[in-house]
């Protein structure tokens, strides 16, 4: 017979408390009284008792004494082990690819719980398991248990995150745990292959099921409208796949491709006569294995209403383009001099001397009259340039941006630190550069006329202009893709009275506005929409949150060698002591209880 | 200082008389009427003339009815003696209140009745084996208002010995009045022979227990070492130890009533009177409801 807790046998400490409980109580106290003679009367008529009434006490003792023993003996789980002991720990890969179903519409993480399951039948006969739970932050689920009741309940609790596998933090709360072990037999269930592993058992659930994977979503602007291009993978299986467009919830194009197991292909649907759209989701409607990465949104930003302060001399490009956009309240004045500037998202100079900057909302100018502090005009050049985009960022600025033949005849070079981003430029030197200032606002400026240019005329100055405009009003979010596990950080904008979340399941986040920005980690695929309510009305985002890319193929080997690191953590000692404590409270109070009752008995 | 009797106390009993069952002789010139034949005023019966016999009290009217002679017969009146033992030992100086002071109180009560009917009144206090004359003897009332302030006096201490110190008394009156005994009988000495000894003389006896509210109803819980008044010392063979429980309450509930029953059984078989109270009680109700009720007082 072996102890599973030896520690519980300290209980026994409880024996010499008792005995010493007992002397201290044994003592008489002193009653002065009277006469004795009615009291030694009184002995002729107790009631005969029987032995073990007449040792009662003696037997409360007893009883008393063996409840301790029997307790410290529970607590030190006592087993009678037929053959070796193990203590087992059981590390469940929670990654978004264990979500994957066979035919049976069974995820791999279903199967890894229904076999540590069985595995759990082992503590009848005297092994412990422990359970981790190996997701994006890894926890310890179940720790040396050998109730099959608990360790079911909680295995039946537990969950399959969509993001990834923490491999390094798992096997570092393994090690841990195997260092409080006697005789530990780690196994891993994942779906994964390694490299190679030490100290452990790799039981791969990966059984090659069929998955197809909307990868990624692209939209650009070809002949004027925009071209969404999306990127789909299969799985382990060559297969002709029904694709579709969906553009804010409505499907508008579908149409089946072909594609060989384990080759990225590319779909492109044209959205004909699309002007204006929020989300357009590229999807797949096929019965694979993970449903979760069968779409891949891409989602504009609703910004509503801009109070737009336009200053110009000559407004009528910019005015008609700004009117154009849809979603600008534009006034317009010919000089900043005596003008109001305060209350609008935007300010945008054309051409004009500024006496002073707006207290509020974002800056845009354009000329060679004035400039934010930070930047300085280069040499001037006079002569035709073409106007080209500076590529290579990951900006709404470039979203369905073509300026085609774009020439600039005047421009200055703009010479700033790196903390100015260049947006334009005229050769290699920046014509337009941009710098977010804090609380989401944002000065940017064009180092040329319009007037000098053919941009104006061009199809694509409207869409410059409204990628300006929702470059530089303030916004929630600006980075509408994500991945699980990631942590989304909404900007409180100053006129937000209420600022909330909705996930994708329908429940609500709510954050706190007095705070500059809030952060919200996300969990799961889908589209996410993050609300803010003003006085005015409000506006909203929606952002798409996408599975990690590596989790639609679970099958790639990876390049992970998995080794157990056995350290024993601080406090190890102490949650040791906290539970002896426990059992000791216990102990006392069951005591102190017999005891009162006793007394109560005796008394009344 | 106790004070046993007062003003209104004395008024209380004015109107009281202390009840004699068994005939007494008790001497000349007292007021109390016995059932031996004497000179008052008030008729007893009739018998027939022998020679010799007083000429003087031959009813003429019966001799002229009957044409015998008989002789009118009419009661004595004598003074009587009583004698009030008082429990003197330590367990009577117990309780709240005390029941020394009721027994005293008691003992004075009696004392009055006795001498307002022109009765004679001794009081004893017993210690250890001898009973001690606190007064001598009371005659009048002045003698004893006098005699209570010795009542007043009485020291309790010690053991008490009934049997010794009563039966070793060599005049403790015969056929001449009551003997009251006060004490609350928590002893193993020998009360049962004190009472046969009184009344071997023909002494109207009656046994009084007095005990406090404690001693009726303990209040007490918890492992003990009972230490007797009368014996303090702990290696004294009335230390007693013991765990007050349910069942030792009982028992002592039992006992308690065993011995009351005793003491009233053993009274009754040899013609005594007895009755208990409680130092809680008043002692107007201690004389004029249990004491009447015990045919002690009319």
């Amino acid at each position: 017979m072996k102890f599973l807790n030896p520690a519980g046998l300290w209980l026994l400490l409880g024996v010499p408390v008792l005995i010493i409980i007992y002397l201290i109580k044994s003592r008489h106290t002193d009653l002065p009284v009277s006469s004795t003679y009615l009291w030694r009367l009184s002995e002729r008529f107790r009631k005969k008792r029987l032995p073990v009434q007449r040792f009662r006490n003696i037997l409360l003792f007893l009883l008393q004494l063996l409840m301790i023993v029997a307790v410290s003996l529970l607590a030190a789980k006592p087993a009678v082990v037929n053959g070796e002991r193990y203590d087992y720990i059981v590390l469940l890969d929670a990654s978004a690819s264990m979500n994957t179903r066979d035919d049976a519409g069974i995820s791999r993480f279903r199967y890894a719980v229904k076999q540590t399951e069985e595995l759990a039948e082992y503590v009848r006969k005297g092994h412990t398991l422990s359970v981790i739970l190996a997701s994006d932050t890894p926890s310890l689920l179940i720790e040396h248990s050998d109730s099959l009741s608990e360790i079911k309940h909680m295995l039946n609790a537990a969950s399959c995150s969509f993001g990834v596998c923490d491999t390094a933090t798992a096997m570092e709360l393994a090690g841990q745990t195997v260092s409080r072990c006697e005789n530990p037999r780690v196994i891993f269930y994942t779906d994964r292959d390694y490299a190679g592993t030490e100290g452990l058992t790799v039981v791969n659930m990966n059984k090659n099921e069929w998955n197809v994977s909307v990868d990624g979503l692209a939209a650009s602007a070809e002949k004027e409208r925009p071209v969404f291009t999306g990127r789909l993978t299969s799985h382990n299986l060559d297969a002709d796949v029904a694709v579709g467009l969906r553009i804010d919830g409505k499907t508008v194009d579908a149409r089946t491709v072909t594609l060989t197991a384990g080759i990225p292909a590319e779909v492109s649907f044209d959205a004909e006569n699309l002007i204006h759209y929020d989300t357009a989701e590229v999807f797949i409607e096929e019965n694979d294995g993970l449903a979760e990465d069968n779409s891949y949104a891409l989602c504009r930003r609703n910004t509503g209403i801009h109070r737009v302060l336009l200053v110009s001399a000559s407004p009528l490009y910019l005015e008609s383009a700004l009117n154009a956009l849809g979603n600008c309240e534009v006034t317009v004045v010919p000089t900043t001099i005596s003008t109001e500037l305060s209350g609008y998202d935007l300010t945008i100079c054309d051409n004009t001397l500024i006496d002073r900057y707006p207290d509020s909302g974002s800056v845009l100018l354009f000329g060679l009259h004035a400039l934010p502090p930070g930047l300085t005009f280069g040499e001037i050049v006079a002569e035709e340039t073409p106007l080209t985009i500076v590529r290579g960022h990951d900006s709404d600025f470039y979203d369905g941006l073509s300026l085609g033949d774009t020439v600039v005849s005047a421009y200055a070079g703009l010479i700033g630190d790196a903390s100015w981003e260049p947006l334009l430029t005229c050769g290699d030197t920046p014509v337009l550069m941009t710098k977010e200032f804090a609380g989401g606002l944002r000065f940017s400026a064009a180092s040329f006329d319009l007037h000098d240019s053919n941009l104006p005329m061009q199809s694509g100055f409207v869409t410059l202009i409204r990628n300006l405009v929702d470059l530089s009003v303030p916004a929630i979010l600006r980075d509408t893709d994500w991945s699980v596990g990631e942590t989304v950080t909404l900007t409180v904008l100053p006129e937000a009275l209420q600022l909330y979340a909705e996930l994708p399941d329908g429940t609500v986040r709510q954050f706190d506005t007095d705070a500059l920005s809030c952060t919200l980690p996300v969990n799961g695929p889908g589209i996410h929409t993050a609300v803010m309510t003003t006085a005015d009305g409000g506006e909203y985002v929606d952002f798409f949150v996408h599975l990690p890319a590596e989790e639609s193929s679970p099958a790639a080997a990876a390049d992970d060698m998995l080794s157990l690191s056995v350290d024993l953590p601080e406090g190890a000692s102490d949650e040791l002591l906290s539970e002896i404590a426990v059992w000791v409270a216990a102990v006392f109070l069951i005591l102190l209880l017999i005891e009162w009752g006793c007394w109560y008995r005796d008394t009344y | 200082m106790r004070n046993v009797i007062d003003g209104a106390f004395i008024a209380m009993l004015e109107a009281r008389d202390l009840q004699i069952k068994h005939p007494m002789n008790g001497l000349f010139g007292g007021a109390r009427r016995v059932k031996a034949y004497g000179s008052s005023a008030e008729f007893a019966d009739y018998r027939e003339y022998h020679a010799g016999d007083d000429l003087r009290r031959i009813d003429w009217n019966l001799y002229a009815r009957f044409e015998k002679l008989f002789l009118k017969r009419f009661t004595d009146e004598r003074q009587l003696h009583h004698r009030i033992y008082i429990d003197a030992s330590a367990s009577m100086d117990w309780g709240e209140p005390n029941k020394a002071d009721t027994a005293l109180k008691l003992a004075a009560a009696l004392g009055y009745l006795a001498v307002q009917a022109m009765d004679r009144v001794t009081f004893y206090a017993i210690h250890d084996s001898a009973a001690e004359d606190i007064s001598r003897t009371v005659v009048g009332r002045e003698a004893f208002y006098s005699a209570a302030k010795q009542l007043n006096a009485v020291k309790f201490y010690g053991d008490s010995d009934f049997g010794r110190a009563v039966g070793s008394q060599e005049n403790p009156g015969r056929g001449d009045g009551i003997s009251v005994i006060l004490s609350d009988f928590f002893t193993d000495s020998d009360w049962k022979g004190a009472v046969d000894y009184l009344r071997y003389h023909n002494r109207d006896v009656h046994l009084i227990q007095v005990l406090s509210r404690d001693e009726i109803a303990p209040g007490y819980s918890g492992k003990v070492r009972m230490l007797d008044a009368e014996a303090p010392d702990e290696e004294d063979d009335r230390t007693y130890r013991t765990e007050i429980t349910r069942s030792s309450m009982k028992a002592y509930e039992e006992a308690f009533r065993w011995h009351r029953n005793e003491l009233r059984m053993f009274c009754t078989s040899r013609g005594a009177g007895f009755f208990t109270v409680c130092s809680d009680e008043r002692v107007e109700k201690m004389l004029f409801e249990q004491a009447a009720k015990g045919g002690m007082i009319t």
